[in-house]
């Protein structure tokens, strides 16, 4: 494990950052009398608590790690992933806050055992601890193996490093210790981002302003924003983000409990419909934002070296090999290309003419699908000295820009940025775990003890959830983007949870034990999707599992509703 | 939970939307100018 990568005043901003954060929010949320207390932080929160609270939850360490790296490859285009997050908030505003509200209700599922019966509660709690209980996993992870890679700090240390430092304020002070610190989360990270953001313009050549750098961007397809386009094959498009998006951010943020905890400790109903509203209001412009960033740091790339691969263990594992010339190769080959590019973006920023400026636009083109080329070329050598490595870098591209290019002191900021922000979506969802299993499944199995009792249990529930989150990112291994990941797992098992909390909510035909058997068939049906895609049966993207998996199972428990009902009438007849 | 549910609409709501269609107006903007 090494220390002497980051100076002195790095780990004093580093370290005093997170120590601040976790004992300030420790010494505020202590005493909890109750269970309302501790799971709703006694139902006292204002709007903007909410509101920051529920984007402090959303924004994982894997947001500022791969979302800037992801615009780094690709553009502007992921932010239509979050066009049909406006709408969620809406329809959870209109029909699920008040219904959670006026059943004082604990937890998403406990409100489905009102509707509909307690084995529907209880599936759906289960389906929501397994896909958290991994997330949750994965939310320290993704951080741990890209800043075990680059800092060379030892990846088990850091999971339970992270681990430990959310554990000890979500256990002792419960939800309010959790939207306390969130507070000063979400103020560190905002604060550390527009501090890159405008250091990336300093550091871009005198001549070159925020519109000509923009100018570059979009000459190399950085500011392809929006598709139009009703292409399958392509992840983000404007119809993809309005309608798999909505149908994601409904399921998260309606009925995944560590969202669904954050408005449910409102002081009434209007402060948390506003909470959400605030939410819908920032998203868009910060994921904007955020990628934004990403685009800048390509452009300043234009001026500056960079890695042929920016995930140091790839470029270990080919050195190490009998690739490792043609790798080298590669490698001078791109400094060539990037001298030239420097030069052509120098005179392209310089150019007052509009043909030397096309002409130049389009060298500057050229060279840039030479650089992909290269990058390309450099993956399938990776590739071929270890199998088994990740090859896709997108993930290391703002960590690698941080390290190397921020002053002393912003490194520590950053950093802080990243783990704060990893801290912040674990904690949510470590108080979900922990409220699901005492209240939905616990509580409900043996009621009768006293509060002191449920609060006990509740506190121990947290703590063996984060326990079991630690295990998880100990054992966790990369796979393609770590965003799609988290993604993926959500998607499996949301649509399904979605469709039946909108059978709740509108279909009232619809009964408990036809919605349960349609829920379980759906699962098998959801998770067979998704393999047929991964073996290309079927081409069929991820994100609409969510729609596909909502609208099956409405279907499913309607047609056995309809199959009992007629049965019954038929009998009746008879 | 057997009582019929209302939902009432609240112009905080179109306003959120509107909002969104404005950010959406600005992102083709900007897209035209730089691309």
């Amino acid at each position: 494990m090494r220390f002497d990568n980051l100076g002195q005043i790095d780990w004093i901003v580093l370290i005093g950052t997170l120590l601040f954060i976790v004992l300030y929010g420790t010494y505020k949320a202590r005493g909890s009398k109750d269970v309302v207390d501790y799971l709703k932080g006694g139902s006292q929160a204002r709007w903007w608590t909410i509101g920051l609270s529920v984007m402090a939850t959303q924004a994982s360490a894997i947001t500022f790690l791969s979302t800037p790296g992801q615009a780094f490859h690709d553009g502007m285009g992921f932010v239509q992933f979050y066009f049909g997050l406006p709408i969620a908030m809406v329809v959870i505003c209109l029909v699920f806050i008040p219904i959670y509200h006026k059943l004082k209700v604990f937890t998403a599922y406990e409100y489905l055992e009102t509707r509909f019966d307690l084995k529907t509660r209880t599936l759906t709690a289960i389906l929501f601890l397994i896909q958290r209980g991994l997330a949750a996993g994965i939310t320290i992870f993704a951080p741990a193996i890209i800043l075990s890679a680059v800092l060379e700090w030892n990846l088990i240390y850091l999971n339970i490093i992270i681990g430990v430092l959310v554990i000890i304020y979500t256990v002792s002070g419960g939800t309010k210790a959790v939207s306390v610190t969130q507070k000063q989360q979400m103020a560190v990270i905002m604060g550390g981002m527009f501090i890159a953001f405008l250091i990336i313009l300093n550091y871009l050549p005198l001549d070159i302003s925020f519109d000509k750098a923009l100018d570059i961007a979009g000459a190399n397809g950085k500011m392809e924003i929006l598709d139009f386009s009703f292409d399958f094959e392509n992840r983000y498009t404007v119809w993809s983000g309005l309608i798999g998006g909505s149908f994601l951010a409904l399921s998260y943020f309606g009925t995944d409990q560590s969202q669904v905890q954050r408005y449910l400790s409102g002081r009434s109903v209007r402060q948390s419909q506003m909470g959400l509203i605030m939410n819908g209001v920032l998203k868009v412009p910060l994921q904007f934002f955020i990628l934004l960033i990403g685009v800048m740091v390509f452009v300043f790339y234009q001026f500056n070296p960079s890695p042929l691969h920016f995930n140091p263990a790839g470029v270990k594992d080919v050195m190490n090999s009998e690739y490792a010339a043609e790798y080298q190769a590669l490698e001078d080959h791109k400094r060539l290309v990037e001298d030239d590019l420097r030069v052509k973006q120098i005179a392209f920023a310089r150019a007052d003419d509009p043909t030397q400026e096309k002409s130049l636009k389009e060298e500057i083109v050229q060279l840039n699908r030479s650089e992909d080329s290269l990058r390309s070329q450099s993956r399938v050598l990776i590739k071929k000295a270890n199998p088994n490595a990740e090859t896709n870098d997108k993930d290391y591209v703002f960590i690698h820009f941080i390290l190397n290019t921020l002053p002393r002191g912003l490194i520590g900021l950053l950093l802080a940025v990243i783990l704060s922000a990893a801290m912040s979506s674990t904690a949510s969802e470590l108080n979900a775990l922990g409220s699901t299993t005492a209240m939905d499944l616990y509580q409900r199995n043996t009621p009768g003890q006293t509060q002191s009792h449920y609060l006990k249990a509740s506190r121990w529930f947290t703590l063996l959830w984060g326990v079991i989150a630690i295990c998880v990112a100990s054992v966790a291994d990369l796979f393609d983007n770590l965003i799609q990941l988290v993604n993926i797992i959500g998607s499996i098992f949301y649509g399904n949870i979605l469709g039946v909390f909108l059978l709740a909510f509108f279909f009232r035909y619809v009964k408990g034990t036809q919605v349960f058997i349609a829920a379980l068939i759906n699962q098998a049906l959801v998770i067979g999707l998704f393999f047929l895609d991964v073996y290309e049966v079927i081409n069929l993207p991820y994100l609409w599992l969510n729609f596909v998996g909502c609208l099956t199972v409405m279907l499913i428990a309607y047609i056995l509703q309809l199959i009992k009902n007629n049965s019954k009438g038929n009998s009746v007849t008879s | 939970m057997e009582e019929k549910q209302k939902f009432t609409w609240k112009w905080s709501y179109t306003l959120l939307l509107l909002l969104n269609v404005i950010y959406v107006i600005l992102f083709y903007l900007l897209m035209k100018s730089y691309i």
